[in-house]
């Protein structure tokens, strides 16, 4: 047996250039449906595990992808916003926890979450290093971001404008970094949290400036009573909530009719989880609530008859290469017919001979799989994260 | 001797291990309570009255005498965001809790149940920016707890809020509050009859923060914007000749104890002072219901009514 593998061994070491072609293509054959399948069965575990950990998310009528996608992945929203009387709401009701998102922001390509710290525990997300949000004006940075920004606790990140034509109308707020949470493979790691109020200094629904009752420059003040005073653009937004400002910073109209693009409910218990979902669905209002799983779930199935597609062709794609291989060792026992002749005048039994065509073709595919194998390691090591990256 | 002096650290370690431990028992003791932060004096003596021993009662400013102005700083927030309960008075006292993020759930607002009856603190400043329509910033006044009615109410807050917290203590709350509330309204019906049915007399107040005080017991007064520690000057002197004049003022009542040139000086115009303590901070050697007995006997001093309980 030995004799033959040395035979058979030493004919694929000669005729290497065949050899290396009929191994990368055999292997490639077998990897791409194998990686195919893992990488939708990876992206599909991922994107079922950050739903499946979001009980309800409340929102504007409108595409449940949409609310889904932006508010698990931090996509801008493709929906209008809620009031945030709507988070209210769902807190009084008693049955759930309400923890308001809103995405409109970006410092430079990191999304600004503007929530609350209840967002933390919720996702249990641990703190590398600070503490959650106390005052206005504060952040926490994901582990990727706070690499990306290269800020750390006690740094200062500005918010970038909400796009090329809207220069004036969001607020470019410096804010202190005063945590910085653990990685934890999720898109939590590209944001910058802050609390939702920073969010709309950042909107310019709120704001600090000089105190109007003691201004004097008649450049800031278009007129003034005892009981109104009107300002001119000339008075400036403070760009930075300090100790000494932050006394001066006020809110325009009723804070309960801001905007929030998303409101994740935590509901106490399975009952009151129907309670709510049962509520959202009869009354008519402006207000839809899902369920991310089965959202999720949904979009799967589309992403698996997808998949499925791809296999089969694959597969195919695979058998016609299969049986072109087989035409070629078929060919090429009748190419060496003067060889085989040979072994045949030297002695060598015919189940000899046999013996050795077979354990070529079988140590190509040894070697085919081995490659597999080595493609699959590879992917497994660099290739997720980049799916992840696609992914988020 | 080798030995005496080993014997001796030997002593000494193990002695000093025990002294390390009673804090840290202390501590464990103290954890095992529910930490409740409150952010005025009123709510505190409440709270305290009610809660006792049962709670670990925190009042960040309890050193200011006037706490509205307060601010907390970043570590007070950070520290008060793992408190298990967070007792505000509400009613626009606490006008930094726009400017924190603090746990929603764990706060309760303890003027929430009448909150349709809160007053006007008088002060309203619109502004608007250019084309933008205008905003009012109208102060709702605060010194809710000036009303024993409404200071039994916000107790009564206080009470559900700890009992909620801890169900198991709730005989014990029931009991503190019982008491509470019945000082209160015993108090609250002394100060009905302290100020004469058709009074007319008008008095000074020298800052608008009396306006629940005002509206429950029938007092009739004007807000000056004066504090009892600056000197009058002769502006001061010209608006309380006027207030003589149109109002008949014959009395000032102090926020606080004013300074003796100020009494002597009001004294020779015809202006007597007395000083109500708003009570919205910690009293140095009393307490809620001694401070509010002896705004009582300055209001008596006033109309120059007796005891009719």
């Amino acid at each position: 047996m030995n004799h033959s593998i040395y035979l058979a061994w030493n004919y694929l070491k000669y005729h290497w250039g065949k050899t290396l072609l009929l191994v990368f293509a055999i292997s490639m054959v077998i990897f791409i449906p194998t990686a195919l399948n893992l990488f939708a069965n990876r992206g599909s575990e991922r994107m079922m595990a950050r739903a499946v950990t979001t009980p309800l998310l409340a929102g504007s009528k409108g595409s449940a992808t949409d609310l889904t996608l932006s508010s698990l992945y931090f996509r801008d929203p493709g929906i209008p916003p809620l009031e945030y009387h709507e988070v209210k709401a769902i807190e009084q009701e008693g049955l759930a926890t309400a923890i308001p998102l809103h995405i409109n922001y970006r410092v430079k390509t990191q999304p600004i979450i503007g929530t609350s710290n209840q967002y933390f525990g919720f996702r249990n997300t641990q703190f590398r290093e600070g503490r959650p949000m106390a005052v206005l004006g504060e952040c926490v940075l994901g582990a990727v971001a706070a690499e990306v920004l290269g800020a750390e606790v006690g740094d200062a990140v500005i918010s970038s404008p909400a796009g090329a034509f809207d220069v004036a109308g969001s607020f470019p707020l410096k804010m202190t970094v005063v945590g910085v949470l653990e990685q934890t493979n999720t898109p939590d790691d590209d944001a910058v949290f802050t609390d939702i109020k920073t969010t709309w200094v950042i909107s310019g629904k709120a704001h600090g400036h000089d105190d109007l009752t003691t201004v004097t420059s008649d450049s800031l003040l278009l007129s003034r009573t005892d009981s109104i005073a009107v300002a001119s653009k000339a008075v400036l937004s403070y760009t930075e909530i300090t100790p000494e400002n932050i006394n001066s910073f006020h809110f325009h109209g009723n804070p309960d009719s801001y905007p929030v693009n998303a409101v994740i409910a935590v509901p106490k218990d399975k009952k009151s989880e129907l309670i709510l979902r049962g509520r959202y669905e009869t009354q008519g209002d402006n207000v839809q609530i899902v369920v991310p799983e089965l959202v999720v779930e949904e979009l799967l199935e589309t992403v698996v008859s997808i998949k499925e597609i791809l296999t089969l062709a694959a597969v195919s794609i695979g058998l016609a290469t299969l049986v072109i291989t087989l035409l070629v060792f078929s060919l090429s026992i009748r190419l060496r017919k003067k060889e085989i002749q040979t072994l045949r005048y030297i002695g060598a039994a015919r189940g000899r001979i046999t013996a050795v065509l077979s354990l070529e073709i079988l140590l190509v595919f040894a070697l085919s799989l081995l490659l597999t194998l080595t493609y699959l390691l590879v992917i497994a090591i660099l290739g997720i994260p980049l799916l992840e990256k696609l992914i988020h | 001797m080798k030995k005496a002096i080993l014997i001796m650290i030997t002593v000494a370690t193990f002695s000093g291990c025990k002294q390390k431990e009673t804090p840290q028992n202390t501590a464990a003791v103290t954890a095992l309570k529910p930490v409740v932060y409150v952010s005025n004096y009123p709510v505190y003596y409440f709270a305290d009255r009610i809660g006792g021993n049962a709670i670990d009662l925190r009042f960040p400013a309890g050193s200011l005498s006037d706490p509205s102005g307060w601010t907390p700083v970043a570590d007070t927030i950070a520290a008060m965001q793992s408190a298990d309960l967070i007792l505000v008075n509400g009613a626009s006292f606490e006008n930094w809790m726009m400017n924190v993020s603090l746990p929603e759930e764990k706060v309760v607002s303890t003027s929430e149940s009448f909150k349709n009856q809160l007053l006007s603190s008088g002060a309203t400043f619109t502004h608007s920016h250019g084309d933008e329509g205008e905003h009012a910033h109208e102060g709702t006044a605060f010194t809710t707890w000036l009303n024993l009615e409404l200071a039994a109410k916000q107790a009564e807050q206080v009470k559900s809020a700890l009992v909620q917290l801890q169900p198991e203590q709730k005989e014990v709350f029931e009991k503190n509050y019982t008491e509470l509330t019945s000082d209160l309204n015993t108090l609250h019906e002394a100060f009905q009859h302290s100020v004469p049915e058709g009074n007319t007399t008008t008095v000074a107040f020298s800052h608008p923060v009396y306006q629940y005080l005002t509206e429950a017991y029938g007092i009739e007064g004007k807000s000056l914007h004066w504090e009892p520690e600056t000197p009058i000057n002769h502006d001061m002197e010209h608006e309380i000749e006027h207030l003589m004049k149109d109002e008949g003022v014959t009395w000032i009542i102090w926020e606080g104890e004013p300074l003796p040139e100020n009494v002597e000086k009001l004294s020779r115009m015809g202006i007597k002072s007395v000083v109500i303590t708003p009570m919205g901070g910690q009293p140095g050697d009393t307490d809620f219901l001694k401070g509010m007995e002896k705004n009582l006997e300055a209001i008596k001093k006033i109309y120059g009514t007796r005891d009719k309980l």
